[in-house]
């Protein structure tokens, strides 16, 4: 199916200090890239743009770490989640002090850190296409 | 009979309409090749700003019935805003394009990273007038000081 939309704008911000970013934070990252990647490769010849954007924080908006948006919508949005907040010890030693940070929840599973395939539902969502 | 003159530019759609500023200056003429670029992204549709400066009330009307409007002007002027705001015409985003690290004039001159750039600032909502309320999170007080807003686990 050739989706209408023809870009998609991934935005992801999260805590770092120093480029150094939390364990949560790291395997999101790695897991957008690879959605990137294979998003870019299944629209190829839809002609659909993909970016990712990456915004990094300071200890003062920790509690917007972790979160992505595509064309300007929540991913929890898309994907009809709730949002919480969890102990996040690996931003803990970065920031010097207790560390909660963001955490999906769909259905009874809790994602602290975004898979490929979570992230691949919402930009179908967000291109308005079914799975592939 | 007289035919009553009609426009091609999308005065009778109803979703996300784009309104440029289309101005003679660089930042003017990015809005509108903007526009044109968001048009076929399938973001929206181009709409003539200048019909709607005349009160055409068949663009007035989709204007009004519009899941979004999308305001984009050069400069500061912000010249289609207000040709929007004389016809009751309510603004969902506006990107002005000079905010956006763009410099108006003197040349004319404008590179396809200039367009690609308000583009995707169109596409994230970077304009966005009507921001959706902040999430829980930043409503509720915090007791336990790490910024997760009161509701860590």
């Amino acid at each position: 199916m050739i989706p209408k939309i023809r870009r998609l704008e991934i935005e992801w911000k999260h805590f770092a200090v120093e480029d150094v970013t939390c364990e949560r934070c790291g395997q999101t990252g790695e897991a957008l890239r690879a959605a990137v990647d294979e998003l870019r490769e299944e629209f190829a010849s839809s002609g659909v743009k993909i970016n990712l954007t990456e915004t990094l924080l300071d200890k003062t908006r920790i509690a917007e770490s972790n979160e992505v948006r595509m064309n300007g919508v929540l991913l929890e949005s898309l994907l009809s989640a709730s949002v919480v907040a969890t102990d996040c010890p690996s931003c803990g030693e970065l920031a010097g002090e207790s560390t909660c940070c963001r955490a999906i929840g769909i259905g009874d599973e809790l994602f602290e850190d975004l898979p490929v395939e979570l992230i691949k539902t919402a930009a179908y969502r967000a291109l308005g296409v079914e799975p592939r | 009979m007289t035919e009553q003159p009609t426009c091609s530019c999308g005065q009778n759609e109803t979703k996300r309409l784009i309104f440029p500023c289309a101005g003679q200056s660089n930042a003017g003429q990015i809005t509108n090749l903007a526009a044109i670029q968001l048009t076929e992204e399938g973001y929206g549709k181009i709409v003539c700003t200048a019909l709607l400066a005349t009160g055409n009330d068949g663009l007035v009307k989709s204007a009004g019935n519009a899941e979004e409007v999308v305001i984009l002007d050069g400069c500061p002027m912000s010249c289609a805003a207000k040709i929007a705001e004389c016809q009751g015409v309510k603004a969902g985003q506006h990107i002005v394009v000079t905010e956006l690290g763009i410099t108006k004039g003197p040349s004319r001159s404008y590179t396809d990273d200039d367009i690609e750039n308000i583009v995707a600032a169109c596409w994230k909502g970077e304009g966005r007038t009507n921001e959706p309320k902040k999430k829980d999170l930043d409503n509720k007080k915090s007791t336990c000081g790490c910024g997760c807003g009161g509701s860590c686990e």
